[in-house]
């Protein structure tokens, strides 16, 4: 048994240690808002934060994280970090399909975090681990420099 | 059922290491592509004293859990070692990928091995109550094929400090970030008063290991700068000599081979720049 906190909630469980973080997530725990992509780490749709920091969940094996903390999209949603992205991601036309944008926003997030003002090739960097077939990209750095300005001060 | 196996310090990890038959699991993100849900790892993830980079005088102690944004966050880490790792993978895999992970993993493609082999890099290898340090160039054999006994752990990477004057890295690949390389090429060189002190380059993605080419650098090092710059059709035809490519899924080796060549000679026409 795997113990570890998941939005802030102590969660254990009963999956192998060698299983994905992904497949616990979405299958375990029902958070399906981190998606699968590529799943070999090149593609960040599943992206979340552990400890902070973005890693792919695809890539995790479950028993490297017992005892650490583990932030998915559903349990970003409240915070005003992210409705600020969400506005600025929906006033951008940075969403199409979506399959990419719970990602997105949690790599825009882990960028900000670190560099409060990017520029637009600080954010391309920042974004580089993330694939979109749908925008061509301009949009969701558009959103992202969006967001550091109409958000200045959260980050 | 498989125990969890992801201990807090060093010693319960070399016990386990030694008691089980275990995959030792540091980043995860070479091993978790074609991962085995059933595998029994030994996660070393968890153990702060393997996460430490230290100024050791003649050389920089590296824990075989440092991350390579930890790396790249480093005041002392040597700017041609972060150049590898610049463009090695997205920030969410440089998060939890290791610099012993990139080591033991052996890849022939691997980006850090190349400028760790110019340094003359050693690794502590420990097992409960021992330890041994050999080159690195000793201890990898090709992929996934390493010099680390059922018991032992690599510990520690040791990068003696160098002098260099002169640093060089390019790296080849289908896109700008996070690919795979088709050539690496780290150079490094000391230039002093007119002097070649030392010469040395590693190519990455050419042969199973890092391919140095002493015979080469015996030849430059020593020399007056403007000879060896005057020199540099014989070097590369040298070069020519000693490179050996083949085709491999990425490029051919007829395209590494002429890339492998125009880049020593880009490097020879860089030399220099900042003796004064």
């Amino acid at each position: 048994m795997i113990t570890f906190t998941l939005n802030g909630t102590e969660v254990t469980s009963a999956m192998p240690p060698a299983s994905r973080l992904l497949d616990s997530l979405r299958e375990e725990f029902g958070l399906t808002g981190t998606k699968e992509g590529c799943g070999e780490g090149e593609c960040g749709a599943c992206a979340v934060l552990i400890d902070g920091l973005l890693v792919n969940a695809c890539l995790v094996a479950l028993g490297s994280i017992a005892g650490q903390s583990i932030v998915t999209i559903e349990g970003y949603r409240g915070t005003e970090r992210f409705r600020v992205l969400d506005e600025a991601y929906m006033k951008a036309g940075a969403v199409q399909c979506g399959i990419c944008t719970p990602g997105m926003i949690l790599a825009s997030e882990a960028l900000l975090s670190e560099n409060p003002n990017p520029s637009p090739e600080d954010v391309r960097i920042g974004l580089a681990g993330n694939l979109c077939r749908c925008t061509g990209y301009n949009m969701i750095v558009k959103a992202v420099l969006d967001a550091a300005r109409e958000g200045a001060g959260l980050w | 059922m498989v125990a969890q196996n992801k201990p807090e310090t060093l010693a319960e990890a070399l016990r386990i290491r030694a008691a089980e038959h275990v995959v030792v699991y540091a980043g995860g993100t070479d091993i978790m592509v074609d991962h085995d849900p059933h595998a029994n790892f030994l996660f070393i993830n968890g153990i702060s004293s393997l996460k430490h980079i230290e100024d050791r005088g003649d050389h920089l102690l590296i824990g075989a859990g440092v991350t390579y944004a930890e790396l790249l966050r480093s005041d002392i880490v040597p700017e041609l070692l972060k150049r590898s790792i610049v463009e090695i993978a997205a920030p969410a895999l440089k998060n939890i990928a290791t610099l012993g992970g990139n080591i033991c993993n052996a890849s022939p493609l691997a980006d850090t091995p190349p400028v760790l082999s110019l340094y003359d890099t050693t690794l502590i290898l420990e097992k409960t109550g021992s330890m041994r340090e050999m080159r690195m160039d000793d201890f990898m054999l090709g992929l996934k094929n390493i010099d680390l006994k059922q018991d032992e752990l690599l510990t520690y990477i040791k990068i003696p400090k160098k002098d260099f004057t002169d640093i060089y890295y390019e790296k080849i690949a289908q896109r700008k970030a996070a690919s795979i390389s088709k050539i690496s090429f780290a150079a490094a060189a000391t230039v002093q008063a007119g002097l070649v002190r030392t010469f040395r380059f590693a190519f990455g993605s050419i042969s199973k290991t890092p391919l140095r080419l002493p015979e080469l650098e015996n030849m430059v090092e020593g020399r007056p700068l403007h000879e060896v710059k005057a020199d540099a059709d014989r070097i590369v035809a040298l070069a020519d000599e000693k490179i050996e490519t083949r085709d491999g899924k990425r490029s051919t080796g007829a395209y590494r081979k002429k890339v492998a060549l125009r880049m020593i000679r880009d490097f020879i026409g860089t030399l220099g720049q900042t003796d004064s």
